[in-house]
């Protein structure tokens, strides 16, 4: 019989090595073995895509091996998915995300969206190529705490800057994520946006930052 | 009739330069205001698109001149939907236009399609009126690239793992299509080809699967095609600088700050054009004359040959910024006398 933890490290390094179906296998077992699928996401799926996203940030990972990366965590999350009830999941937050319009580059908001969806958050994604003011629709509707946008052209980036314009006006307490390629630390600064991942490695990390400084605000 | 200077440098060599000249798109509100030419109708249509090409000689004084102004053309024409940017952004690919299992097809008599014919024109009406004084840029979207566009970027982005003779397959497809486009376009009187390939850039792509996929697909190109091609890779490329001579092409433009232009220089030896790099948004939309000044003499005392943009322009970014691009090779030139 094996046990919890070295099931979660066999499972995380299956995601790391993009084994999709030990991935998918290991899932099941958690299972059989009755273990809490919540505690599985989060010990096993989501510590392997942060061994990947550290390996991005080190170079020995591209975003061919990420996709693959995210295709076997999805065959795990998929399974665990399945078993965990309604509502008890996605408790540390809600987040609205999209790539802006005029841009329909969505492989880093994608990845992006799998690490917070695995780390915890309720996520809303507006997909790719998304109107502006649908951003400030969707945080109204889901009374959202972050919105993450992403743009990879530099073409389509001052869109961003729009948004949070808006949001401002409208959504005063909402904190704004921004990413993609041309995004710079000045950029943040110029689009005034509150945080900024430089990669999707960084993502959880900087939304727990904006999710304490809400808390501070409030 | 004599070439001129980027055209000189292109088949001469480095030592006639520096110059401003930009095989990027630079079109902004203010040039659209200055010629009359807006978008959408620029985008599609010979006159608009030639009159709003060439602010970039008469309005700014940039030794160049560049069609079309979005990487879409090809894309469209081969089958993927094209969703309309509006007044102030290009068009973009919304739908790719194949299955991940299906071959790249061709059309039928594909260059009489779609935006084709407007831009063989707008190339012929440029170089009649401008061929005599500066370079005629035409853009294409690079053969990774248009493989994103027409098989999706994700999928296609799987392939150098997942399959890799598939990768090849495909990347040899897209070349037999975009060399049968740039023939049309140098018969239309372009004189240098750009190749725009973003995807092929090293936050993607890792130095192997460039080295293995890309270098041989570029050679494939450059062998067929006689002209004079700068290779335009936006983002970190600096893993792969040193195989760009490999590939045969004259010149490489490449983005800044990711990649500084001495490192380039080191990397890819005296042989090559290195284009660029003034970054887009932290220097020319954000910043000011003197900030694109210092950055520009930056550049050239490096050892850029044809002072450029990083990438494609934000269209709000301030004449007087890309002016200023055109002012500080003028100053540096005479610094150097």
């Amino acid at each position: 019989m094996m046990d919890r933890e070295k099931l979660y490290i066999q499972m995380s390094e299956a995601v790391v090595k993009f084994e999709e179906e030990r991935v998918a296998e290991l899932a099941e077992k958690s299972l059989e073995m009755g273990l809490d699928p919540v505690e599985t996401i989060l010990h096993a799926l989501s510590a392997g895509m942060l061994i990947v996203g550290d390996l991005f940030e080190k170079k020995e990972y591209f975003v061919p091996e990420i996709l693959m990366c995210a295709e076997a965590m999805q065959a795990g999350l998929d399974i665990l998915q399945a078993r965990i009830p309604k509502g008890s999941t996605g408790n540390k937050g809600r987040i609205v995300i999209g790539t802006v319009f005029g841009d329909v580059h969505d492989i880093g908001k994608n990845i992006v969206k799998l690490m917070l969806e695995v780390g915890g958050y309720t996520v809303y994604d507006l997909g790719r190529d998304v109107p502006l003011e649908k951003f400030v629709e969707e945080v109204n509707r889901t009374n959202a705490d972050i919105v993450a946008m992403s743009a990879m052209l530099t073409t389509t980036m001052m869109g961003m800057k729009k948004v949070i314009e808006m949001i401002r006006e409208s959504n005063p307490r909402v904190r704004v994520m921004i990413g993609g390629a041309p995004v710079s630390a000045e950029v943040v600064k110029r689009f005034g946006a509150d945080g900024y991942a430089k990669t999707a490695g960084t993502v959880l990390e900087e939304a727990e930052k904006l999710f304490k400084r809400i808390k501070q605000d409030v | 009739m004599s070439l001129n200077r980027v055209l000189r440098m292109f088949k001469e060599g480095r030592q006639e330069g520096p110059v401003c000249s930009s095989p990027l798109v630079m079109t902004t509100l203010e040039q659209m205001e200055h010629t009359g030419s807006y978008y959408p109708a620029a985008l599609a249509e010979p006159e608009p698109m030639s009159m709003l090409a060439s602010a970039a000689y008469t309005f700014l004084g940039f030794e160049g001149i560049r069609v079309p102004f979005d990487l879409c053309v090809e894309g469209e024409a081969l089958g993927c939907k094209i969703r309309d940017g509006g007044q102030d952004s290009p068009p973009s690919v919304v739908e790719r236009a194949f299955g991940e299992k299906e071959s790249l097809h061709v059309p039928k008599n594909v260059f009489d399609k779609g935006r084709f014919p407007a831009v063989f024109k707008a190339v012929g009406m440029l170089k009649k009126r401008f061929g005599d004084e500066v370079t005629i840029y035409a853009g294409v979207a690079g053969p990774l690239t248009l493989l994103g566009y027409l098989y999706n970027a994700a999928t296609v982005m799987r392939w150098p793992i997942k399959d890799p003779a598939r990768m090849d397959e495909n990347l040899n497809a897209a070349v037999v299509f975009i060399l049968e486009y740039v023939r049309c376009l140098f018969g239309a009187g372009c004189d240098v080809l750009a190749v725009i390939d973003p995807s092929a850039s090293g936050d993607l792509l890792s130095r192997k699967h460039f080295q293995r996929h890309m270098v041989p697909t570029y050679q494939r190109m450059r062998k067929e095609i006689g002209e004079p091609v700068v290779l335009h890779i936006c983002g970190y490329t600096l893993d792969f600088l040193d195989l760009l001579p490999e590939t045969g092409f004259e010149a490489f433009s490449f983005e800044g700050p990711k990649v500084q232009v001495r490192t380039a220089r080191e990397k890819v030896g005296e042989k090559m054009l290195l284009v660029g790099n003034i970054p887009t948004y932290d220097v020319l939309l954000f910043g000011t004359p003197d900030q694109v000044r210092e950055e520009s003499l930056k550049a050239l005392n490096e050892g850029i040959d044809l002072l450029a943009p990083s990438c494609g322009v934000p269209v709000q970014t301030p004449t007087a910024n890309l002016k200023a691009m055109v002012k500080a090779i003028e100053e540096f030139r005479k610094e150097r006398k």
